[in-house]
């Protein structure tokens, strides 16, 4: 019923871009998965590449 | 501030804890999806059957682990001519074969090469968004997405499970043309994947148009 928080863990998880947005430089956004060298984007890998 | 005075803070939050039954602290921060999702990259390379060239990235199940990925890889703006990233719902191959994608088809945003610049991250990005916000009414519809890096114009799609849910098909390709922002003599054209494989032409009819 209505929208997934904290205190309504069974509610539906949707969420607006606005939303989204916000959260995407939040600290927890930023740590680096694994993910093949091709595809990294971190800047000594572009320098490599250049 | 005195030790007496953060004892007293302390034993406040602890109180606060208790009364509201806080779950996990992961829980508690990171924001669960509807669905988890897988992103995927085909590397074109000839020498290959095509199914070897398709490779599972990694998957995700909260926004903030979405966003650890995204920040992390390549723009497609920046992947080489030929090749594609796909994000679909855990469990889902991007591929007509897959059983979930067998009697679909997909809403196609086709772009021109001067739009690879200036657009086609911000268009991938929205459809993202769309998909793991849960943007539709029927979410349940939807399968994935695709963006296709082609030197002849780079193009955007919209999975769906059923070509044959019209009214589905419609909702999704109305929300998608608005929540892009997509100018109106730009148009949004839905292929049944059926006829993109039966088709040997570069030119698939379109079943519905929005």
């Amino acid at each position: 019923e209505g929208q997934w928080s904290p205190d309504n863990l069974e509610g539906d998880k949707v969420y607006d871009k606005d939303f989204l947005m916000a959260a995407r430089n939040l600290p927890m956004s930023r740590v680096k998965p694994n993910i093949p060298d091709i595809l990294d984007n971190s800047s000594d890998n572009r320098q490599r590449q250049s | 501030m005195s030790t007496n005075s953060i004892e007293t803070e302390n034993e406040k939050n602890e109180q606060i804890t208790e009364q509201v039954e806080v779950p996990a602290m992961d829980y508690a921060i990171k924001h669960p999806l509807q669905n988890a999702w897988t992103l995927w990259y085909y590397e074109h390379d000839r020498s290959q059957v095509w199914e070897n060239n398709v490779k599972e990235i990694a998957s995700f199940q909260t926004v903030e682990d979405f966003w650890s990925l995204y920040n992390h890889i390549k723009p497609a703006s920046e992947l080489k001519q030929g090749n594609d990233y796909s994000l679909f719902k855990r469990g889902i191959k991007p591929m007509w074969e897959d059983a979930a994608n067998k009697r679909g088809g997909r809403w196609l945003l086709c772009l021109d090469r001067k739009q690879r610049n200036q657009e086609l991250d911000r268009y991938w990005l929205d459809v993202i968004l769309c998909l793991i916000g849960e943007a539709f009414e029927n979410s349940e519809e939807i399968c994935g997405a695709v963006v296709n890096i082609r030197g002849k114009g780079d193009k955007v799609g919209i999975w769906t499970a059923d070509w044959n849910n019209t009214q589905a098909v419609l909702e999704i390709g109305k929300k998608l043309k608005e929540r892009l922002h997509l100018p109106g003599r730009t148009q949004l054209g839905y292929q049944i994947h059926d006829d993109v494989m039966a088709k040997n032409s570069s030119v698939t009819k379109y079943s519905y148009t929005v």
